[in-house]
């Protein structure tokens, strides 16, 4: 009995940490997914990076990052997590030297890394086998 | 996450099935799903320990994984012996009343020669001396002897013997070990007087053993070991 109740916790703990990365893990991605592609479509068409708007957006990204980034380092690889830190971190500097294209080609790898955290880590036939 | 468990689950079971496909040559002492479960384990936990970036978590859910579905298994292999019959196999005689059974033993991917090496472990130098060898799930052989190669035990001489009993640990490295007194049965005041009649400090005793049928083992430090016979005998 009391190795049932024991494996009974293993499940729950099982559970949880499933639950808690299909909802947590996912909702913290597809927000900085979401916030990524505004800046991509806010950037579409102009060349000027270094409008008061796109800033904001930029520092409100990062803020979201630094908030999530514990969290999301407990379930996901460290290397992935550090590569979308790293783009994360250019776009600022691209800012301030008002470089269009590295600016958006940093959003657009951002954009592309959040998606690949399903495509690698969710529950699909391809990724089991 | 769900990944990681389900991709456990198969891998686990691909490596049992190889394990039940190879034989019961590579198996030692445990069962199949035993062995499978050892080595996965094995791997599975020195991956996030060797490579930092690989999340703790990504090792953790995986063995606690394997080790909801090893209980399941053991849940259903000790209810259903058909379930227990896919996953251990069962034994096997491999030498009955008419010799070695070699369809058995090719059955099993082993020679003759490797059943003549578990005869010998055994104790037992030629099939000649064996009545039934049997393969077990665990890869050892158990044999019953003929009765002419039978050992000859007190029972057949009608020797009457006391039972025996197990030595239990009252003082080790000077230290009395108290959950010892419910097992040998004893008042805990009855030992440590005597434990004072044998003049000895508490901790200059290096050990002191006592079994049901008050034999005493005693050893102090740096000197020579005695066996005491005393009426320290257990109520069971």
């Amino acid at each position: 009995m009391k190795k049932f109740i024991t494996i009974l916790i293993v499940v729950l703990i099982l559970a949880g940490a499933v639950t808690f990365e299909q909802i947590t893990i996912n909702n913290y991605l597809n927000e900085i997914k979401d916030m990524t592609y505004e800046l991509i479509t806010l950037t579409t068409g102009t060349e000027n990076i270094q409008t008061p708007e796109i800033k904001e957006k930029v520092d409100n990204l990062k803020q979201t990052w630094i908030h999530h980034e514990e969290v999301l380092c407990i379930f996901a690889n460290h290397k992935d997590m550090r590569d979308l830190c790293i783009e994360i971190q250019k776009l600022e500097g691209n800012i301030e030297v008002n470089q269009y294209e590295d600016f958006t080609a940093s959003l657009k790898v951002i954009y592309h890394l959040t998606d690949d955290y399903h495509k690698i880590m969710g529950t699909s036939w391809q990724n089991i086998f | 996450m769900l990944t990681l468990i389900i991709r456990s689950i198969i891998i686990y079971f691909v490596v049992l099935v190889v394990f039940r496909l190879m034989g019961k040559r590579q198996l030692g002492q445990m069962q199949p799903f035993e062995l499978v479960l050892t080595l996965i384990l094995a791997d599975l936990a020195t991956i996030p320990m060797a490579e930092m970036s690989v999340p703790l978590v990504h090792g953790i859910v995986p063995l606690l994984a394997l080790l909801v579905i090893h209980y399941v298994i053991t849940i259903l292999s000790k209810h259903f012996p058909k379930f227990s019959e896919v996953f251990s196999g069962k034994p096997v005689i491999v030498i009955n009343q008419n010799g070695i059974d070699y369809k058995a033993v090719q059955k099993l991917n082993l020679s003759i020669d490797d059943i003549l090496e578990s005869l010998r472990s055994a104790g037992y130098f030629s099939p000649d001396e064996v009545l039934f060898a049997i393969m077990e799930t665990n890869g050892k052989v158990s044999v019953l002897p003929k009765a002419s190669n039978s050992p000859v035990t007190k029972g057949d001489m009608n020797i009457k013997s006391e039972e025996n009993s197990i030595p239990i640990t009252i003082v080790s490295e000077g230290k009395l070990i108290k959950e010892n007194f419910q097992q040998i049965k004893v008042p805990e005041q009855k030992i440590k007087d005597f434990i004072t009649s044998l003049g000895v400090k508490m901790k200059k005793i290096l050990i002191l053993t006592l079994d049901n049928n008050g034999k005493v083992y005693f050893q102090e430090m740096h000197k020579r070991a005695k066996t005491i016979n005393t009426n320290l005998k257990g109520t069971s």
